[in-house]
């Protein structure tokens, strides 16, 4: 055979080999289906990794006002039906948590059906946000729940102390410093914040009651920041059935009434967002750090799981 | 076709087949003629091999990852590692006053992946018959040898490296390379220790 021909089959086999595994892979990616922008019937898909806070910038955590703007734009978009919420967070900041929620909230009043479907964890504020949805899907062995809020404090004065460092205030009022390091809370200092947990705590518990229609004084004795195994969930109502990705996807299906048997999968996130995961990824499983990590910003009301 | 198109493409498949027969053989000749739109385009083709096998649903379950994002990023990671590569082993080649030309170089690397095209086969094979795992995993494991085999070559013939130096030399770079992953992974594992240390200290 001469070098020409070989050359030709070698071609030829790479080519025919090519195209079999981008049948394979183009076939069984969900994704790809979802490239279809004709399709009448979509069902949206968005992801919620990670800790829920307004930081900027960094490894990990969401981009609350990113996040909120794309459940924005679904509510426009005429093909889709229902909105796929991808979970795997242990919550975040109060008032991160709730402008997704209320995100929502807004989304389900525009006609959208909403599903929440739990990965690893969907724990306190990540489970404020399921609740928000339409139904909830966990893996039996999901963690959820946690309704509480945290507010934590360190205290740097016996640091201070053995450095022979003193740090001097000077406040426009007595309540201008509370929470300072470099002091003790007063006992009046520790009600004010006690005060501002338990109103926080009070909207979680609202949102989860009207949300999951449970009534007051069956949530209340589960609403004490434990967490609960999917198994546990379901049975206690915090979750609505139990089983994978497919499951809620059939779920969202059945709950938006959609009648077509393969609905195109629209995956929201951008092309360069996933491109750029690939590399942040890589280095640092960081959408997976607790957000207890060392962090100068600490001092923040938190629906947490810790 | 014009007439120098019709040319080139029958010498890009004259170039395959001499891969296919004499491996060695056609590197010596991409060594005298190269050319690096030839080498880009079998890399081009390497890469997108690579990319599909790597999307295989073994080995990336999840269906939201979307299959056009996993290929542009091994396309683009594949382009870089292939330019930065053959650069360590360039500047190494001359660090030792060794003669040889980067572009030859490229294209005496480029044309060398090409033994990564059965790679999809395999992968597939992999999946859809996981009891032929041993069997696939020796030829994905054969493939990468036979690369590096190629890679050897190829310096030997650009920069007249004896062999057993032109083996030193191939591992250089990617000792080098790994043992920089390795301090940063060591790095970054440490700075979480002591993070998380302080932290414990402090609050």
């Amino acid at each position: 055979m001469t070098r020409r021909r070989l050359g030709l089959l070698v071609l030829l086999l790479y080519l025919f080999t090519l195209g079999v595994a981008a049948w394979f892979v183009v076939g069984r990616s969900g994704t790809v289906r979802a490239a279809a922008p004709s399709a009448k019937e979509a069902i949206a898909v968005v992801e919620l990794q990670g800790p829920i806070t307004f930081s900027m910038g960094g490894i990990g955590g969401m981009d609350v006002n990113r996040t909120v703007r794309r459940l924005r734009a679904l509510r426009e978009r005429r093909d889709v039906k229902a909105v796929l919420l991808r979970i795997n967070s242990p919550g975040g900041s109060v008032a991160a948590v709730q402008e997704i929620h209320q995100e929502i909230l807004s989304l389900r009043e525009s006609g959208k059906s909403v599903i929440a479907s739990v990965e690893d964890v969907a724990a306190s504020g990540g489970y404020y946000i399921a609740a928000a949805s339409d139904k909830i899907v966990a893996n039996p062995g999901s963690l959820t729940g946690s309704i509480g809020v945290i507010f934590q404090l360190g205290n740097m004065q016996g640091l201070m102390k053995k450095i022979g460092v003193r740090v001097e205030s000077v406040v426009s009022g007595d309540k201008k410093d509370a929470g300072s390091p470099f002091r003790p809370l007063t006992r009046e200092e520790r009600r004010l914040f006690q005060d501002i947990v338990n109103e926080a705590y009070e909207q979680f518990f609202r949102a989860v009651a009207e949300g999951r229609k449970i009534p007051e004084e069956r949530l209340r004795p589960l609403a004490d920041g434990r967490i609960f195994i999917g198994t546990q969930a379901k049975e206690a109502g915090l979750v609505d059935e139990l089983g994978n990705f497919e499951t809620a996807l059939r779920v969202a299906k059945e709950t938006a009434g959609i009648t077509a048997e393969r609905p195109a999968l629209i995956d929201v996130a951008p092309s360069w967002e996933r491109f750029f995961d690939f590399f942040t990824e890589a280095v640092a499983p960081a959408k997976r750090l607790p957000l207890n990590w060392p962090t100068p910003q600490k001092m923040r009301f938190e629906y947490v799981w810790e | 076709m014009s007439g120098n198109k019709k040319a080139k493409a029958w010498d890009f498949l004259d170039r395959v087949g001499g891969m296919a027969q004499n491996p060695f053989k056609a590197l010596a000749d991409v060594q005298t003629r190269p050319d690096l739109p030839q080498a880009v385009l079998v890399v081009f083709l390497t890469l997108l091999a690579r990319a599909l096998s790597f999307s295989m649903e073994a080995q990336a379950p999840d269906p939201s990852t979307a299959v056009p994002q996993k290929i542009l990023s091994v396309l683009i990671s594949g382009f870089f590692f292939w330019i930065a590569l053959s650069w360590a082993w360039h500047l190494l080649s001359r660090f030792f006053k060794k003669e040889g030309r980067y572009d030859t170089l490229l294209c005496l690397l480029g044309w060398s992946t090409i033994v990564y095209w059965p790679m999809p086969l395999f992968a597939l094979m992999k999946t859809l018959a996981p009891s032929l795992g041993w069997f696939a995993g020796g030829f994905l494991f054969s493939i990468k040898a036979g690369f590096l085999v190629l890679a050897w070559k190829s310096l030997v013939i650009n920069y007249g490296w004896s062999s057993a130096k032109g083996w030193a030399l191939l591992f250089f770079p990617l000792i080098l390379f790994a043992a920089l992953l390795v301090s940063a992974a060591a790095f970054f594992a440490l700075s979480l220790l002591s993070g998380a240390f302080l932290f414990k200290v402090l609050f």
